[in-house]
């Protein structure tokens, strides 16, 4: 940190909001993708039940 | 012509992208290794900017990115609207917040650039306040995916706004060179070829293609999300019309 010189505090803080902005992108997305298919698991899984119970299947 | 025809079908998508997510995720992990190694260790100081110029090495490539998402949310717009491709709409929800991101780290690692180079975080110059307006774009697109239920009649308004909102692309490339303004010139990207050197050009390509594979797999991982999520919606109706819940 000392080599970068004087404004070295901006390059840090540059480099530490990216990285915390692309982690959310990062987290946020995967959180989406898990969130929807535990969701859409749940629904087939009730549809599923449901019409084995009706004798639909 | 023939692929694009197959991915529109989406279990065509879902199967490709459970090929590709992981190496492409794997490849985006070495890549930034490699850019960020030569922007902090490699690259040597600037002449004028002296080591503040490693700022540019995030700074440049999530500005590009913050086009080119937009550029690639136009493509889809009219894909929803002149095609009636069934991923369009879905590419299009799924590529706005990562814009705003890309949008956003350009907007604030441009600021912490200006204050030591320019003596400012902020200045109402045309390149910035362009950049400013494509971030509230964003927003805007965002907020308007939320405030509509269906998403086809989302699809569409949305995609008539990303349309009309493009005129800013032109406006944000060429404000350098239209008006006076604090902001340097093109300096990669430009007729003649890049005028930066290629100790400092090279870093930065690099970090402009991890900025690319991060955006890719991020957009197929969004789009897989919005893909359950639509389903998991008409599973949800056909239940409850079936008395089910």
């Amino acid at each position: 940190m000392a080599e970068w010189g004087p404004h070295a505090s901006f390059i840090l803080l540059s480099y530490g909001a990216a990285g915390m902005i692309l982690g959310y992108l990062i987290a946020s997305s995967l959180l989406a993708r898990r969130t929807a298919e535990a969701r859409l698991k749940r629904l087939e899984a009730m549809l599923n039940a449901a019409q084995t119970l009706s004798g639909d299947a | 012509m023939k692929s694009i025809l197959a991915l529109a079908n989406p279990a065509n998508f879902s199967r490709l992208a459970d090929r590709i997510t992981a190496p492409l995720a794997f490849a985006t992990i070495l890549t930034f290794a490699y850019g960020l190694y030569g922007a902090l260790v490699l690259a040597p100081a600037d002449y004028q900017q002296g080591e503040t110029v490693r700022i540019m090495f995030i700074h440049v490539p999530a500005a590009w990115l913050s086009l080119f998402v937009y550029a690639g949310m136009c493509l889809s717009a009219l894909g929803t609207l002149v095609f009636r491709h069934p991923l369009a709409d879905v590419a299009q929800k799924a590529a706005a917040p990562l814009g705003a991101g890309f949008t956003l780290v350009c907007l604030i690692t441009g600021a912490f650039w200006g204050r030591p180079m320019w003596g400012t975080y902020w200045e109402w110059d045309a390149r910035l306040t362009s950049v400013l307006i494509l971030f509230l774009i964003y927003l805007g697109i965002m907020a308007l995916w939320r405030a509509m239920d269906e998403p086809q009649r989302a699809g569409r308004a949305v995609a008539i706004l990303t349309l009309v909102g493009a005129v800013n692309l032109p406006i944000i490339k060429f404000s350098v060179d239209w008006w006076s303004t604090l902001h340097q010139p093109a300096s990669v990207f430009r007729m003649g070829g890049p005028t930066i050197d290629k100790s400092m050009l090279t870093p930065l390509l690099w970090m402009g293609l991890a900025y690319l594979l991060l955006y890719l797999v991020l957009l197929i991982i969004r789009m897989r999300a919005e893909l359950a999520t639509r389903r998991a919606d008409r599973l949800e109706i056909l239940i409850a019309d079936r008395g089910h819940v």
